[in-house]
């Protein structure tokens, strides 16, 4: 597999130009290849075309809450650049020392703050890109309202590449938040969850993340982030952001309003603790050495019911409650024929929902036997048409998208 | 010049009944003249139909029959628009969607909502109070103007400072495509695979098709709030107050000013106590936890002393802070006590840079001899110059364009844009160019040629090359505004 890593917009622009106007290769493009293993195998024979060199800042005006930079910057160097003014970009990256803000747009990587900070949707004001035959087109602004012309920002956050290569990022940006405090609550069942969620919809509090695992995925979550609570018993874990006075506030409101007889106990976590329990969230897509990984998108009130569906299979899984988002893993000791039944399991509960099930990663041969992108949408005859219509000839990353 | 011969005008209205009734049709010259502009007065050109569906089946019957019979139309909700977003180019069909107005759903589990697109923002406002959650983008007309247009036109308003415009409230849509396919995007799961082709919906000013049906997010009430009012003698001190209190890191829920022009006319409208010699006010409004939101109104406080402001009084009452937000609200009505017309621009800068573009508005004021009031969203840099004239006079109406069109390409000098709330419509197309690259543009107009193939919906809108349709020959009264290197 060829590998290009231009230094500069420019040099990546006349690459690409280059290679329509000649030998045509599909090509690859990366950052920091945090999320190759998702979403179906790499095409072999694509040409890997890596921004990770264009990685400058270009403008930042601190005051008006903006940054613009080279879409390979290392989002860790993102996160230091805009912590030397007491800001941040509030979305949680995985394998944040090597993935570059640029993929993780393409992407459309999100953690466990999407449910109070957001997603990319709410942070990226403007872009430059590259299309397939290497002109260079831009859109949004670096001004933190602009409706001038349509919204291709919104169509290139996941993408994948498949329309065009992001070269310049322009994100909004929010003051950094003093602390992050994680409260872990021990319940009898997924049903109790299901209740404090209802409970949380009228909290005087404002989470800024709500987490619910099975207990195969705590166990693993204590392990990882090195912390001492109980995991005997489905657990719901509450994030909170804020000075200490309003986490202070908000951990004492939460006690008061949660006090139910399914609550077992209600612990906080720690401020050093919490930040690790927060990557360990963040990082638990990446489930190593499992047969499948999948995405399960749904209402929020589907999720706990899901999850007891995962418990009784002993599936590894990590709830987004207030987003309705689940990441499980399939546990190892199970044949394939058995894999294959639990996922089309689990698909129809999310399709019958309106939801969707996605792969994220699988061995052979779930690999090939089931769909990557979960059941058909309609809405995918028209992203066709708009794939097609800014890559006619497909060279930009080919098997990439779902309705292809 | 109408885009429909006399017969096939009369095939279209018969064919139109059969599917909406005569009670869904206005045709008659008389009745249409309602229809011959939006909030941009500027620009004006009746339609050969209007016609008002009650369901989706309708609309894609109403569409199907412009497809057959090759007749441009162009989606309307209340005519908010200040950009003349609604403007039928070259006559044809206008589709108002005022009678799909019902509220479908509230799932305050899930927090969403579904409505029809002809829904009046306000009325979700209202259908959701007490619940302890609202629908946050909250434009100024939010008593008149549709879901469905703030759709089309990504609406803002004063508290998107912290919450964000109609794109980050928006979870999916339904719309009838621009050949008659009744499609889908999104819902109310947060994530779908694919490409996010409801976040691109959102503000393509209805050439992508006409939305029926809309998924929208439903935000948790703040908890508390202080609403302030800062009192300066001059614009230059409100806007470093305004960079400030954001350089401070505190980002308010809503930051707005208003200067001394626009503060008379409320003050005479309202009589909320106003300083009539006040050179601008602030109205500042933080919110979050009780715990919290004090220190923030204290330490905006200390920012509006510390540059300049000779008050700042806070809204005692729950009642008095409505008055101030109903003042800041219909602050456009009040304009009328001060001319016959007016025309608002909605230009965007860098929140630094708030200094430097009101000064190019005092100046093009002068040199042009138009009165030029100011409201705005200061926290977001949006300026809305609200240019006075009477459109009875051509003169002045020359002299409003060359004193909009200055402000607007300081703007874009200035690193910002020409609309940061309102569209493009048809006033600002020829800006686009100054704004984007021909590569820019070209990529737009491949996806309005994917999403909208024959170009017969909202034809001659926001893309310079969007004349389509058999319409390529029309000229509009008026070029709308000019943009200059």
């Amino acid at each position: 597999m060829t590998e290009f890593s231009p230094v500069s917009a420019k040099e990546l622009a006349r690459f690409l130009r280059d290679n329509s106007k000649g030998e045509r290769a599909q090509v690859f493009p990366v950052g920091g290849r945090t999320s190759l293993q998702f979403l179906g195998p790499q095409q072999t024979t694509a040409a890997l075309l890596s921004t990770h060199q264009i990685a400058n800042v270009i403008d930042y005006p601190a005051r008006d809450m903006t940054i613009t930079v080279g879409a390979g910057m290392r989002t860790s160097d993102l996160s230091e650049i805009l912590a030397n003014e007491n800001q941040e970009l509030p979305i949680d990256i995985s394998h944040n020392q090597r993935a570059t803000i640029g993929g993780a747009i393409s992407c459309n990587v999100s953690g466990p703050r999407r449910y109070g900070q957001g997603t990319f949707r709410d942070y990226l004001i403007g872009m430059t890109a590259v299309d397939a035959e290497g002109k260079e087109f831009h859109a949004g602004g670096r001004v933190v309202k602009n409706v001038a012309g349509y919204d291709l920002c919104k169509l290139m956050i996941g993408s994948r590449g498949s329309l065009g290569v992001l070269t310049e990022i322009t994100l909004k940006v929010k003051p950094k938040q003093d602390h992050l405090e994680a409260v872990w609550i021990n319940c009898e069942s997924f049903e109790t969850i299901d209740l404090l969620c209802e409970k949380m919809l009228n909290s005087a509090t404002r989470p800024v993340a709500m987490e619910a695992f099975t207990p195969a995925a705590c166990q693993f979550v204590v392990a990882d982030a090195r912390i001492n609570f109980p995991t005997d018993h489905p657990v719901m874990l509450v994030f909170y952001e804020g000075t200490e006075k309003e986490l202070l506030w908000q951990i004492g409101m939460l006690r008061s309003e949660l006090d139910h007889p399914g609550v077992r106990s209600i612990e906080e976590v720690g401020d050093e603790s919490s930040i690790l329990l927060l990557g360990t969230l963040t990082e638990f897509p990446d489930g190593g050495d499992v047969p499948a990984t999948f995405q399960a998108n749904m209402r929020p009130s589907r999720v706990a019911s899901f999850l007891e569906y995962c418990t009784s299979r002993n599936i590894s899984a990590v709830a987004r409650l207030g987003n309705g988002i689940v990441i499980g893993h399939l546990p190892d000791d199970i044949g394939h024929e058995a894999q294959k039944s639990v996922l089309n399991e689990l698909s129809a509960h999310t399709h019958n929902d309106g939801g969707n099930l996605i792969l994220l990663n699988a061995e052979e041969p779930i690999a090939s036997e089931l769909s990557w992108w979960g059941r058909a949408e309609q809405s995918w005859s028209v992203m066709k048409t708009i794939k097609e219509s800014l890559d006619p000839s497909g060279l930009l990353n080919p098997g990439g998208t779902p309705f292809e | 010049m109408s885009s429909t011969t006399e017969s096939s005008a009369e095939q279209l209205i018969r064919r139109f009944r059969d599917v909406v009734g005569e009670d869904g049709l206005l045709y008659r010259p008389e009745e249409l003249i309602v229809y011959e502009c939006d909030g941009y007065v500027v620009e004006k050109n009746v339609p050969d139909v209007v016609v008002f569906p009650r369901t989706t089946a309708q609309i894609i019957e109403l569409v199907k029959i412009c497809n057959d019979l090759k007749v441009p139309f162009v989606p309307r909700g209340a005519g908010t628009s200040l950009a003349g977003g609604t403007l039928p180019v070259g006559g044809g069909v206008m589709i108002t969607l005022t009678r799909m107005r019902e509220i479908l759903e509230i799932n305050y589990r899930d927090r969403y909502a579904i409505v029809e697109p002809g829904l009046v923002n306000v009325h979700l406002t209202q259908a959701l109070k007490g619940s302890g959650y609202h629908y946050a983008p909250d434009p100024s007309s939010q008593g008149a103007c549709t879901l469905g247009g703030n759709v089309a036109t990504n609406s803002g308003g004063p508290h998107t400072l912290k919450y964000g415009v109609t794109v980050n409230h928006v979870l999916g849509i339904e719309y009838v495509s621009p050949q008659g396919e009744l499609m889908r995007l999104g819902g109310p799961q947060e994530e779908m695979p694919g490409y996010d082709l409801t976040g691109m919906f959102v503000g393509s000013e209805g050439t992508f098709g006409i939305c029926t049906k809309i998924w929208v997010r439903l935000t948790r009430d703040p908890a508390a709030h202080r609403t302030l009012l800062a009192i300066f003698e001059t614009v230059k001190d409100a806007t470093e107050t305004i960079s400030a209190i954001i350089g401070a890191g505190i980002v308010p829920a809503a930051l707005e000013m208003m200067d001394q022009g626009i503060i008379a006319a409320l003050e005479e409208a309202f009589h909320f106590g106003f300083p009539l010699d006040a050179g601008a006010v602030l109205l500042i409004e933080t919110d979050g936890l009780e715990v919290s939101v004090e220190q923030d109104a204290l330490d905006i406080e200390r920012l509006c002393s510390e540059n300049g402001a000779r008050e700042v009084r806070r809204a005692g009452t729950e009642a008095e802070r409505q008055l101030l937000w109903k003042c800041r609200k219909q602050a456009f009505g009040a304009i009328g006590r001060l001319s016959p017309s007016y025309c608002t621009q909605d230009g965007v800068v860098p929140r630094t840079k708030l200094p430097e573009i009101l000064d190019c508005i005092t100046e093009s004021s002068e040199r042009h001899g138009i009165r030029v009031v100011n409201v705005f969203h200061a926290g977001d840099g949006n300026i809305h110059p609200i240019l006075l004239f009477d459109e009875r006079d051509p003169e002045q109406i020359k002299r409003v364009m060359a004193a909009s069109d200055e402000i607007l390409n300081r703007c874009i000098d200035l690193g910002g844009s020409v609309t940061g709330e309102h569209g493009i419509g048809v006033e600002k197309i020829s800006f686009m160019s100054r704004l984007f690259t021909e590569n820019d543009l070209e990529i737009m107009g491949r996806i309005r040629i994917a999403m909208n193939p024959t170009g017969c919906c909202s034809p001659s809108k926001m893309l310079p090359t969007a004349g389509a349709c058999g319409m390529e020959h029309i000229e509009r009264s008026h070029p709308g505004k000019q943009a200059h290197a």
